[in-house]
């Protein structure tokens, strides 16, 4: 029988690879994947995910790095998956049951900051997911989530305590202003007009804080398309940053077929 | 002293200011945009019930004096963060409400500041959710861990925090404009567990004190050089009699 996955995005804004890529991964698999979004509504990406010509600001200040992080044929697969009808049909977090499925991914973006990582129906799931002992893999800002799922059994403590995870590097994270415009906007689908002050929080030193003197957090700056980051230590799988977002998927692949 | 641009929790903006006022402290405002900090609606509703805490949070005369504020000239020609530096202030005070998650507590700009004053040995305050923005800021010469490793640091109790079925939290403004109107977002309530990043940042020698019990009559402030925390809107008057008293003896 197929594995069986439950995919989260925001309705805030991803960033289109971090879902399009973990996405088609799993489904070329032959995964059973059911998308859920906070509200049920289609996942848009940020417009600027969708856009080849997008120079990231933070590593066009790193020399050597490549500062153009959206291939084109990441930014056409993205919109055609918009316009066409497998997005179209999320359930909402709130309804859905881990007992359903073998593994929950949380996939990146902007938006995922302030809709999908504090999300009490998401931290649920994964906590069921973490107490069932079933894979748990989020990418980039998603892990945050990872890191607000406290273990009232463990005085507390975050879930990855201890843990080896990849987390987004302190030396990406945006400093200026943060719009969520989205591609594909309806009137019912619109996003927010929130402006963040840069991200909206240092997901590396968090999570260093997260996993404590006995876990690892590698927020590796040198991550690139041919070197991606991702990391497994079971229940986790953790990846770096949109670079990773293939590395992603594929790991989820190769672990679940594992199983 | 610092507030959002996204919603302040009245009282603890308004207490802090009027108690600092009085004192005859010189204060500049500073908020993100440089626009006036506008109370959320359910701050200055002496009817709101909080539902976590089971109590009418916001007293009548407070919700009044807050309206008088707003309304008024006091808050309206706030400096921006990026134009505003600690040379010349004494002490960096931060103010709670909803609205700072967003503009405040990750702020690249406001990080500055209080690093300034850190470095300076000047007293830095905070209040309620503003508390995430001393565990957001790292300090390059420690590791990256956050300043207020180390230290006694009061903090938000996660039994209050919003988060359960129906405890969505919308930005609504008292007096917005459409210049300054805040944002349309919800969050699935409050947007991280502050006690709990408090603890992890302040480490195996710190302490993180969030007391469920603090109320109006017995609230919460601590003071550990060069912090002073507060928990929540209870103990907002307590927080700026706090910053007075020890601004004072330090003089």
């Amino acid at each position: 029988m197929a594995k069986k996955i439950l995919m989260a995005a925001t309705n805030f804004g991803v960033w289109a690879e971090e879902l399009q890529a973990p996405w088609d991964v799993c489904r070329k698999a032959g995964f059973d994947v059911t998308l859920a979004t906070p509200q049920g509504k289609k996942p848009l990406p940020l417009k600027i995910s969708v856009d080849p010509d997008f120079i990231d600001p933070m590593l066009d200040a790193i020399p050597g790095a490549n500062p153009k992080v959206n291939p084109k044929f990441v930014c056409d697969r993205t919109k055609e998956l918009v316009m066409g009808d497998e997005w179209a049909h999320p359930i909402k977090l709130s309804e859905a049951k881990m007992s359903d499925y073998d593994a929950i991914v949380g996939t990146g973006g902007l938006g995922a900051m302030m809709d999908l990582a504090p999300n009490k129906y998401f931290k649920k799931l994964i906590m069921e997911a973490y107490n069932t002992n079933k894979l748990i893999a989020t990418l980039c800002y998603a892990t945050a989530a990872l890191i607000w799922t406290r273990n009232p059994y463990d005085a507390y403590n975050s879930i990855i305590k201890g843990k080896k995870v990849a987390c987004h590097p302190r030396a990406w994270d945006f400093e200026d202003d943060v719009t969520l415009e989205l591609w594909g906007a309806t009137e019912d689908n619109k996003g927010t007009d929130a402006v963040y002050a840069g991200f909206l929080y240092p997901l590396e030193d968090i999570a260093r804080d997260a996993v404590g003197p006995g876990g690892l957090c590698i927020g590796d700056p040198d991550a690139t398309r041919d070197n991606p980051r991702v990391m497994f230590d079971w229940p986790f799988i953790t990846g770096n940053s949109v670079e990773s977002s293939i590395a992603f998927g594929e790991k989820i692949v190769e672990v679940l077929n594992a199983m | 002293m610092i507030a959002t641009n996204y919603g302040t929790w009245g009282e603890e903006l308004q207490a802090p200011w009027d108690a600092c006022k009085k004192a005859g402290f010189e204060i500049t405002l500073a908020t993100p945009k440089g626009l006036k900090p506008l109370p959320l609606t359910i701050s200055v509703d002496p009817d709101f019930f909080d539902p976590i805490i089971k109590a009418h949070t916001n007293p009548k005369p407070v919700c009044d004096r807050i309206k008088e504020l707003v309304d008024s000239d006091e808050w309206a020609h706030p400096v921006k963060f990026e134009d505003a530096t600690m040379e010349g202030y004494d002490a960096i005070v931060l103010t709670g409400g909803l609205g700072a998650m967003i503009d405040m507590c990750n702020c690249w700009e406001l990080h500055r500041l209080i690093m300034e004053a850190y470095k300076g040995g000047k007293i830095v305050a905070a209040l309620c959710y503003a508390v995430s923005t001393l565990v957001f800021l790292r300090d390059p010469e420690n590791d990256y861990k956050s300043i207020i490793y180390g230290k006694k640091i009061t903090a938000h109790p996660r039994a209050w925090d919003f988060y359960g079925p129906g405890m969505d939290a919308s930005y609504e403004l008292y007096g917005a404009t459409t210049v300054n109107k805040g944002t349309d977002v919800h969050t699935p309530g409050f947007l991280w567990p502050v006690e709990d990043l408090v603890r992890d940042a302040v480490g195996p020698d710190g302490a993180c004190i969030a007391r469920i019990n603090a109320n109006r009559d017995d609230p919460q402030v601590y003071y550990d050089h060069p912090f002073i925390t507060g928990t929540s809107v209870e103990s907002s008057i307590a927080y700026g009699d706090k910053v007075v008293e020890v601004l004072n003896k330090i003089k």
